[in-house]
């Protein structure tokens, strides 16, 4: 009865952004990303990216709370780069990592599936 | 400053048949592996009855339990891509989210009836329950799921509802019996303190191993790796190593960017589709997320 | 209401018997008895009504 509906997990409401930003009024070059209906599925992915680049100082993500369906992701980079153009970076590599892994999946799979 | 550029990545496919595969997938993080194995259990969508209409039910099971069992059977989700889930589609048209089953039986002898998945009727071809393949059975319908058992003059009939989900949702939907990984051993041997063993201890070594990792060859007296697969990082051969006094002889550690994917299905789905679909969802989540950050950059700047 | 409720005055209400299992009419004001082995204990019929479940 008092169970929300569990399309609530995966399911973004009308007029709710996916991705949310808000720069720290304390640091420079900082920020913090909410994402909407995520999991660690994709937050620690970004997070373990975001890692690999040199100019971000911290990177870390949480998830609130296991009812509360986001990922709070905490971006901070020197002064070489801003947190939303590292973590847009990180999500380039990575499309271009998972797609080229695909490609090979499927290159594969056809070459066995030939023989 | 320039990070260092991508494209190491590395697949090849070990095994692969209908409902199971084996690959691996080197020179990338784990975070990435993970991510894979998470949308795989949680992410591909497939077919799963959703609703259940009762009319009649005079089986010891009850209404819900029936419908609790009718939802766990696996239906085969060729159908799947062509299908909406409920919440994403705003029209009239009921077929393009349900495909409909009906399960309708009697039992009429004095001897108690089996109903199995293979009772249940589709209305669409395409979608139908899985039924196991090669298993030793006397009962009278090998291969179907039971579902209930009736007694003489007992009855069911039932309309059922089958509708697109994920996972995520309810663990009916989720397409794999397991998909798990795990790290490649690197396995480094100390030739210089191997050949200060005999023939004897080199086999004990070899023989100390529960997943027989290594191979004594008598004519050569030398220790051979065979396969890694097996391996299972339980530290056993080590442990003999350093009884024998032998520190360093043996040295077995995971491999921080190189795996081994198992993936079995459940049927609903041929397990390489199952790691496509996983595959290209990871690409449209990493894609909402990229089109969202381009128009927050746009609307800060 | 969307159906017609059949009065109790008319053909009766009909219930099984719980030791033999017959069927048994009871209109208002009968006595609670199966006509065929006496028992005394009726099980009201499976509504006629469909029932949906989510299948969860």
């Amino acid at each position: 009865m008092n169970q929300p509906s569990r399309a609530d997990r995966f399911v973004l409401p009308d007029g709710e952004r996916k991705v949310t930003y808000e720069r720290d009024t304390k640091v420079e070059n900082a920020g913090t990303f909410v994402i909407q209906r995520e999991d660690h599925t994709l937050a620690n992915l970004l997070r373990m990216e975001l890692h690999k680049n040199p100019d971000v100082v911290f990177a870390g993500y949480k998830n609130p709370h296991p009812t509360d369906h986001r990922v709070i992701l905490k971006v901070h980079t020197n002064a070489n780069t801003t947190p939303v153009q590292a973590l847009r970076d990180a999500v380039t590599n990575l499309r271009a990592e998972v797609s080229d892994i695909a490609q090979q999946f499927a290159d594969e799979i056809n070459a066995i599936r030939r023989q | 400053m320039e990070r260092q550029t991508g494209g190491d990545s590395h697949v090849s496919v070990t095994r692969l048949e209908d409902q199971s595969i084996t690959f691996s997938l080197k020179g990338v993080d784990v975070s990435l592996a993970n991510a894979l194995r998470r949308v795989m259990i949680a992410d591909v969508p497939t077919l799963a009855i959703d609703l259940v209409e009762v009319v009649e039910n005079s089986s010891v099971l009850c209404d819900e339990f029936l419908a609790h069992r009718l939802g766990l059977i696996p239906l085969s989700s060729k159908k799947v891509s062509e299908l909406f889930k409920p919440y994403e589609y705003m029209g009239e048209d009921d077929s393009a989210t349900d495909v409909h089953l009906e399960l309708n039986v009697r039992c009429l002898t004095e001897q108690a009836m089996d109903v199995t998945s293979e009772d249940m009727v589709s209305y669409d071809e395409r979608v139908k329950p899985i039924t196991f393949q090669g298993t030793v059975s006397d009962a009278a319908k090998p291969g179907g799921i039971l579902i209930v058992k009736l007694r003489n003059k007992q009855q069911l009939l039932l309309k059922c509802i089958a509708r697109k989900g994920t996972g995520k949702d309810h663990a009916k939907w989720s397409p794999v019996a397991t998909a798990v990984f795990k790290h490649d051993p690197v396995v480094h041997v100390n030739q210089e303190l191997l050949k200060t063993l005999s023939g004897s201890d080199k086999r004990a070594i070899v023989e100390s191993d529960p997943s027989q990792m290594f191979k004594y060859d008598a004519d050569l007296d030398t220790i051979s790796l065979t396969s890694t697969g097996s391996c299972t990082f339980d530290g056993e051969i080590v442990k003999k190593v350093n009884e024998m006094g032998k520190h360093g002889l043996i040295d077995i550690r995971p491999c921080f960017d190189s795996f081994t994917f198992h993936v079995e299905s459940t049927g609903v789905l041929d397990a390489e589709e199952i790691v496509l679909q996983a595959v290209h969802i990871l690409q449209t989540k990493l894609d909402t997320v990229g089109g969202e950050l381009d128009m927050i950059e746009s609307e800060n700047f | 209401m969307y159906h017609e409720q059949k009065a109790g005055s008319g053909a009766g209400v009909a219930y099984n018997c719980g030791d033999c299992g017959s069927e048994v009419l009871l209109r208002p004001g009968d006595v609670i008895i199966c006509r065929e082995c006496g028992y005394r204990i009726l099980y009201k019929k499976r509504t006629k009504q469909v029932v949906q479940f989510e299948a969860r």
